[in-house]
Parts: C-alpha cells; sequence; structure tokens
C-alpha cells in the first residue's frame, strides 16, 4: 500500500458489520482498521496517525457514538476528521447531525451507498493540517 | 260597650247595697250568661270558660265577673296572678267598689295564684286532698263572711288562674286534672255552691298539637267562651258571619295543613334519602362554610379517606386538614370557587396515617348558596387503584418504548451483516465469469432483495408497535411538496422494472410536516400499487391543490393520488383496508398477495397525525386510485424550511 492511501477507522461493535465494510473499503482501496469499542478508537488517535475519516456506530454496546463525535469535534486536534454515523434507528439521522456528524447512514445500507458516501466526505474533507 | 243582647236588667241590679251600681254598662256574653241564670238553681254553669285574645279583654271579663257577684251580694274569690288583680282591682275601684270593705266582710277575698299553686301540687301532679283542703277553705269562708258570723252563705263566685298557669308552663295533663278537682270540688258536699270562672289565652292553642286537649278543656267546663274576636260581637247575624268565616278559614286550614303535612312528608323522606346517600356515599363529601372555609359536615368516607375521627373533622379548617399540598393551592381553589363556582384537583396525594404509603384523590367542588349563605360541596373519589394501575401502566410502556428500540436495533443489525456480506459475494461474482458465476449472481441479488423485503418488514412491525405506545416520532419541517414526489418517484422507478411511474401535475405547495414519514407513505402506495396490478405497466401519479370552507376561511389541501391500473378493491373491502391486519382476500380464505396488512394502517396514521386524509376509490378490475390530502402550510407557518434534507 502507498503512504498516500486514505485511512478510515470503523467503529462497531458488531464484528461482522465491521468485517463487511471493511472487505469492501479495502477492496475500493482504502486502508481499512476495524475497532469494536470508542475507548480503543481514542487510544488509537492518541498514539497513531489520524484517520482520512471515522465510519462510527450510534450505539457502541451500551456507550453512546453521538458523546463520542461531540468529543472528536470539540477537540482541535481530531475536530476536521469527517465523521459519519451510522445507527440501526432509522430516523436517528437529525440526532447524528445535531451531535456533530458530518454524515449518516441507516443499517441495513447499500454497499454502494458506503463508497458513495466515503468518497463524497473524504472528497469534501479539508487536507490534513 | 253594647248590651249582650239576652241581659235582662232586672238581674243587673239586684240588691246589693254596698257597692255603687253605676257600671251597669260593663256587659259581655259572659257575664250576661252568668247573671241571666238564678245561682241557686240546679244545672247552672258553674264552671265556665273563657278564652282570650288580650289581657285588657281578660281584665274586662273578670271585672265584670266580680263587679256583678258584688253588686249582687255574692262573695268573691279572685285567685290569680299579682299584675291581674292589681289591674282587675283598679278597674274595680275605678266603678266605685269599695273593695277594702268587702275585704274586711269577707265578702272578696284574693289568693296569688304563683303562691297558692305550690301549696297543693305533689310532684307536679295536683293533690286532691291538699286541693280540697285550701281552695274549699278559701270558698267557705268566702261563703260564710269572716267578719259576720251571723250572715247568711252567699253564692261565691271565683276565678281561678292556677290552671292557666299549669297550662302556660306545658304541664297540660296537671292543668286538665286540675280542672275535674274543681269540678269535683263543686260537686262535693262540703263546700258551699259557687260558680267558677278559668281563663287560657288563645295563643296557649295555636297549634294542631293542641286540638285534643283543647277539646278537653272545654268539656271540662259547662259552658264555653270565645275569645273577644267573636265575643264582642253584639249583632246575631254579624255572629253568624263570623262564624261561617271561621268555618272557611277553618276548612282552608285544614287542607292547608293537610297539604303542609304531605309535603312535609315528602321532605321527610327526600330529607331521609339523602342523608343516606351521604351517609353511605362511597366518596367523601364535605359541606364547607364558603367565608370560613369550616367544615360543617362530613360523611364517613371523608373522615376515613383524610385520616380524622369524624367528630373531630366537623369545626376544623379544610385548608388544615391535609387535603391541599400547601396553602396556595387551596387559595386558587377557592379563587376559581368564586370565579366559575366550580373547581377540581386531579390525583391528590394524602399520606395514610404515619406510613410512607400515600392514598390518591380526585377533589371536585362546587360552590353553591342553598339559604343565603354561600357553602362548598367537596367529593373526594378514592383513585389510588386506577393510579397505581395508570403508573403501572407508564412503566409498562416504557419498558415497551425501550424494547422497541432495542428489538429495533438487534433485528436490523444481523440483516445488515448479511446485506453487507451478500452483496460483497454479489461483486466478487460480478468479477467472474461464465455461466456457473451467472446463476450466482442471480441468486445472491434474490437474496439481497428478500433482505430488502425484511427490513421493510421490520420497519413496518416497529412502526406499527410505536403507534400503540404513542411513541412514533415525528419531526415537523416545511417543504416543497411537488420535490417529495418527484424525489420518490425517482427513487422507486430505480427498482422497478415492471411499471413505469409517472409524476404529472403540481401543487407549487409547501406543507408542515415530517418529509420522511410522509415519504414511507408515498412509497407504501407506490408499492401497493405495483404489487396488486401484476399485469399492468404504468402507475401514474398526480399532483393538484384544492380548497375547501372552514369555519375560520378557506384551507387549502395538497392533493397526491396514486393511480393503478390492476385488480382494483371489491366495494366490501374498501373501507376496510384501512383496518390494521386487513388483508383483501383473506377472509374468503382465498389466496392473498404477500404482506402483513399494516402498511395502509401505518399510512393512513401518518396522514392523519398530519391533519390530512387518506382514502381510495376503486372498481375492480380496473385499478384504484389513493388520495392523499395535505393541509397547505400557512406562509407565517415559522417551521425550519427543510427542502432537500
Amino acid at each position: 500500500m502507498s503512504s498516500e492511501l486514505k485511512t478510515i477507522h470503523i467503529v462497531d461493535d458488531e464484528p461482522d458489520i465491521g468485517l463487511a465494510i471493511s472487505m469492501v473499503l479495502e477492496d475500493a482501496g482504502y486502508d481499512v482498521v476495524v475497532l469494536e469499542r470508542g475507548a480503543d478508537l481514542m487510544r488509537r488517535l492518541q498514539t497513531h496517525a489520524l484517520p482520512d475519516l471515522i465510519l462510527l456506530d450510534m450505539l457502541l454496546g451500551g456507550q453512546d457514538g453521538r458523546q463520542i463525535v461531540r468529543t472528536l469535534k470539540s477537540d482541535p486536534k481530531t475536530q476536521a476528521i469527517p465523521v459519519v454515523i451510522i445507527s440501526a434507528h432509522p430516523m436517528a439521522a437529525h440526532e447524528a447531525v445535531a451531535s456533530g456528524a458530518d454524515g449518516f447512514m441507516s443499517k441495513p445500507f447499500e454497499l454502494d451507498a458506503v463508497l458513495n458516501t466515503v468518497a463524497a466526505h473524504l472528497k469534501s474533507s479539508r487536507p490534513p493540517a | 260597650m253594647a248590651s249582650a243582647p239576652n241581659q235582662k236588667p232586672d238581674d243587673m241590679a239586684s240588691g246589693v247595697d254596698e257597692v255603687d251600681s253605676t257600671n251597669a254598662s260593663i256587659q259581655g256574653p259572659l257575664t250576661s250568661a252568668l247573671t241571666s241564670l238564678p245561682n241557686d238553681e240546679p244545672g247552672l254553669p258553674d264552671h265556665v270558660v273563657q278564652f282570650y285574645e288580650t289581657d285588657d279583654f281578660l281584665v274586662e271579663q273578670l271585672a265584670k265577673f266580680a263587679s256583678e257577684g258584688l253588686q249582687a251580694g255574692e262573695a268573691c274569690v279572685i285567685i290569680a296572678t299579682e299584675s291581674l288583680r292589681e289591674r282587675v282591682e283598679k278597674r274595680l275601684e275605678n266603678e266605685k267598689f269599695d273593695l277594702r270593705q268587702a275585704q274586711q266582710q269577707g265578702t272578696y277575698i284574693t289568693c296569688d295564684a304563683e303562691t297558692m299553686l305550690p301549696l297543693f301540687m305533689v310532684d307536679g301532679t295536683p293533690d286532691p286532698e291538699r286541693f280540697n283542703r285550701i281552695i274549699g277553705t278559701v270558698i267557705s269562708r268566702a261563703a260564710r263572711g269572716s267578719r259576720l258570723p251571723a250572715s247568711p252563705v252567699r253564692h261565691v263566685r271565683a276565678y281561678g288562674e292556677v290552671a292557666s298557669l299549669l297550662w302556660a308552663t306545658g304541664n297540660q295533663e296537671a292543668a286538665l286534672r286540675l280542672e275535674e278537682l274543681w269540678n269535683e270540688l263543686a260537686a262535693g258536699a262540703t263546700c258551699p255552691p259557687f260558680t267558677l270562672l278559668c281563663s287560657y289565652p288563645m295563643s296557649g292553642f295555636a297549634g294542631v298539637a293542641h286540638a285534643a286537649a283543647f277539646r278537653m278543656v272545654c268539656e271540662n267546663h259547662a259552658q264555653v267562651f270565645p275569645g273577644e274576636s267573636y265575643s264582642t260581637l253584639a249583632d246575631s247575624d254579624e255572629r253568624l258571619r263570623t262564624i261561617t268565616m271561621l268555618q272557611q278559614k277553618a276548612s282552608s286550614l285544614e287542607t292547608e295543613i293537610a297539604q303542609r303535612e304531605e309535603v312535609e312528608e315528602r321532605l321527610r323522606v327526600s330529607d331521609h334519602q339523602y342523608r343516606r346517600l351521604f351517609e353511605s356515599s362511597t366518596d367523601g363529601i364535605l359541606v364547607v362554610d364558603a367565608d370560613t372555609h369550616t367544615i360543617m359536615a362530613a360523611n364517613p368516607v371523608a373522615a376515613h379517606l383524610l385520616g380524622w375521627m369524624r367528630e373531630e373533622l366537623v369545626g376544623q379548617d379544610l385548608w388544615f386538614v391535609g387535603l391541599f399540598p400547601d396553602l396556595a393551592v387551596a387559595e386558587e381553589v377557592w379563587r376559581e370557587l368564586e370565579e366559575c363556582g366550580v373547581a377540581r384537583l386531579d390525583t391528590l396525594a394524602l399520606p395514610i396515617g404515619s406510613s410512607s404509603q400515600m392514598r390518591y384523590v380526585d377533589f371536585v367542588s362546587n360552590r353553591f348558596r342553598p339559604n343565603g349563605h354561600y357553602v362548598v360541596q367537596c367529593h373526594l373519589r378514592d383513585v389510588t387503584e386506577r393510579t397505581q394501575v395508570e403508573q403501572a401502566q407508564r412503566e409498562l410502556e416504557a419498558r415497551k418504548d425501550a424494547f422497541i428500540s432495542m428489538a429495533s436495533h438487534e433485528l436490523r443489525t444481523p440483516i445488515t451483516s448479511l446485506k453487507a456480506f451478500t452483496q460483497i459475494l454479489q461483486r466478487r461474482a460480478k468479477r467472474q465469469s461464465g455461466e456457473a458465476d451467472l446463476q450466482l449472481q442471480q441468486v445472491l441479488g434474490r437474496m439481497d432483495a428478500q433482505l430488502d423485503r425484511l427490513t421493510h418488514l421490520v420497519t413496518d412491525l416497529l412502526d406499527l408497535s410505536k403507534m400503540q405506545v404513542g411513541s412514533l416520532a415525528f419531526r415537523d419541517t416545511c417543504f416543497d411538496v411537488d420535490a417529495l414526489v418527484h424525489e420518490t418517484v425517482e427513487t422507486m422507478q430505480a427498482v422497478t422494472t415492471t411499471h413505469t411511474l409517472s409524476a404529472e401535475g403540481s401543487t407549487s405547495a409547501h406543507i408542515s410536516g415530517d418529509r420522511d414519514r410522509l415519504g414511507q407513505v408515498l412509497i407504501n402506495l407506490l408499492s401497493n400499487a405495483s404489487k396488486y396490478s401484476p399485469d399492468a405497466n404504468r402507475i401514474i401519479v398526480r399532483l393538484r391543490t384544492t380548497t375547501t370552507q372552514t369555519d375560520d376561511g378557506d384551507q387549502q389541501w395538497a392533493e397526491i393520488s396514486v393511480q393503478d391500473f390492476g385488480i382494483g378493491i371489491a366495494p366490501e373491502h374498501q373501507h376496510r383496508v384501512f383496518e390494521r391486519f386487513y388483508q383483501v382476500g383473506a377472509s374468503e380464505g382465498g389466496s392473498t398477495y404477500p404482506g402483513l396488512g399494516i402498511g395502509l394502517h401505518i399510512a393512513r396514521t401518518i396522514v392523519e397525525r398530519h391533519g390530512g386524509r387518506l382514502w381510495m376509490e376503486s372498481h375492480p378490475g380496473d385499478g384504484s386510485t389513493f388520495y392523499i390530502r395535505l393541509p397547505v402550510a400557512n406562509s407565517d407557518d415559522s417551521l425550519t424550511n427543510d427542502d432537500g434534507l
């Protein structure tokens, strides 16, 4: 993989969903890291290079994805990273956007829609400082 | 004063030397009756009674009674109260009677009735022996004359007020007994002959209850003289008229009394019924003084609910018996009562004894004025059980709501995985070539379609559950109807290969509502149109505006119709297709189209939530048209414009 590969973090407590998304994104040429918990994500952001995009499940084993979005968006270091919330509650789009997320996808989703959403947010995001 | 009609002038002046006879003008029925009869003949009215309406009349009559006796050489015994004696004597002295001399001769004896009465009363009843001894002595002394032993025995005129005094004190039995004793004394051989005059005020017999006793008083006397309103009438024609009028009055009174008794009986029954209702009511009832909030009456349930002894509760200030949570609430209730006449408070919490458990009551009060003074009637209904059930219901609904959210998440998660993996397989199969792989792609395509179907079913079921617990969320914005319709038609066309969808017309209207939910309704109607017209190839969506008149003016509506050219719906099913779980064909046991029978029910609920209507027209064999009518938003609706989001 070249160093210009876009890195995407997927945070979902359902490993199969993480696996499925990562398979299609990797096929599409992205560098994908799958994480199961919010705490894993926060730790990785402290210790590794920042991703170009985060796909975040809204409900993470009792943890609220919206709170993670608020934390990321209030930290100058991470606030520029586009965050797309995915949720099994189709009517949760407005709540997701209200929490500061850049996009929303309802479960179940079409893989084409995932690829389009990822591409759109990567294109519109600011280049890392 | 006019003379009595049957008076004999000779009687008036017969043989009394010592007194002046110039008072012949004093006349009346009593005196004329007494003086018209020789005193020593058997069968004399030796015991007469005079009724009177005013004391003046009694004084007058008694003075005449005495003066005629004295003039006739008879002796007089007056047993009367001091005031009556003084007035009679003054009257006699005015007529030049020398009472002092008569007293010295023993022919005029006065006794104080109030002093004499206790002398012969034993245990509230006149004692015959004492009475005979005391009264007999007085009569005998008067008959003989104390200072003139040689004088002949005189006839005695006696006046007794003692029976009347007993009557006035309420001891009617003793008064009647005393009258009998007078009669027995007169009939006995030991006592010289005397004529007795009794008197009773008419006011002492007012009331139906005295009728029997009055009759007995009359029976105890040989002759009865009515009160002055009749006695003073001189003319016989006038007396007849008066008697006739009295008879009419008596008859009217009897009727009136009967009517009153009937009314009183009804009132008693009614009062008894209300008292029973009050006492046995399962609601607590309090009657409270509107000015002072003092509890005037409380039924047993009210006392029980408030945790007071009933006797203690009456007299308390309602504001301070623990009913109202604080003084401000009590003041507010009273203010409302003054303004509206009615005030109510739901689910007031009352502690049960000293425990931490609570009882809940609904409080309803009315202010009214039964007798010129405002009272407040309060009803307390124990709603503890209902409140607890409602609380449990709310908790259950909250749990249901939480369950639905969780179920939504839990059901969608495996579908998401399956769908994602299916699509990955589809992608990988596409990269391969060959007939076998083409077949694989088809199978994977079917799997994906079935997963979509499963997703929709799950969505519908969860929406239905949320509707049942009232937690289906709506997010209202103001949006362009035409844009939503065109966008939905395009989306559906993208996944429909069997039909051509077309949109005609426009509304150019904005409506206020949940864009996603209304989009969901349109998708449902378009899916049904496609599903129920397998042999047709087109579906037409039309847009237009229409206006109806309401009380508040004209109302504009955006109307969207979806027409298919399919099997249609028979008239008997048309009004039922919006019912929950209803499916055309299922009732006849015939084959049905796939589905849960909840899509149209959800659609109608969503449309009605927006103040709109969803209905259909159909002709079997020609197809169906479904109409959605939604109120056009006013230009001043200040909801967020959410076009295109």
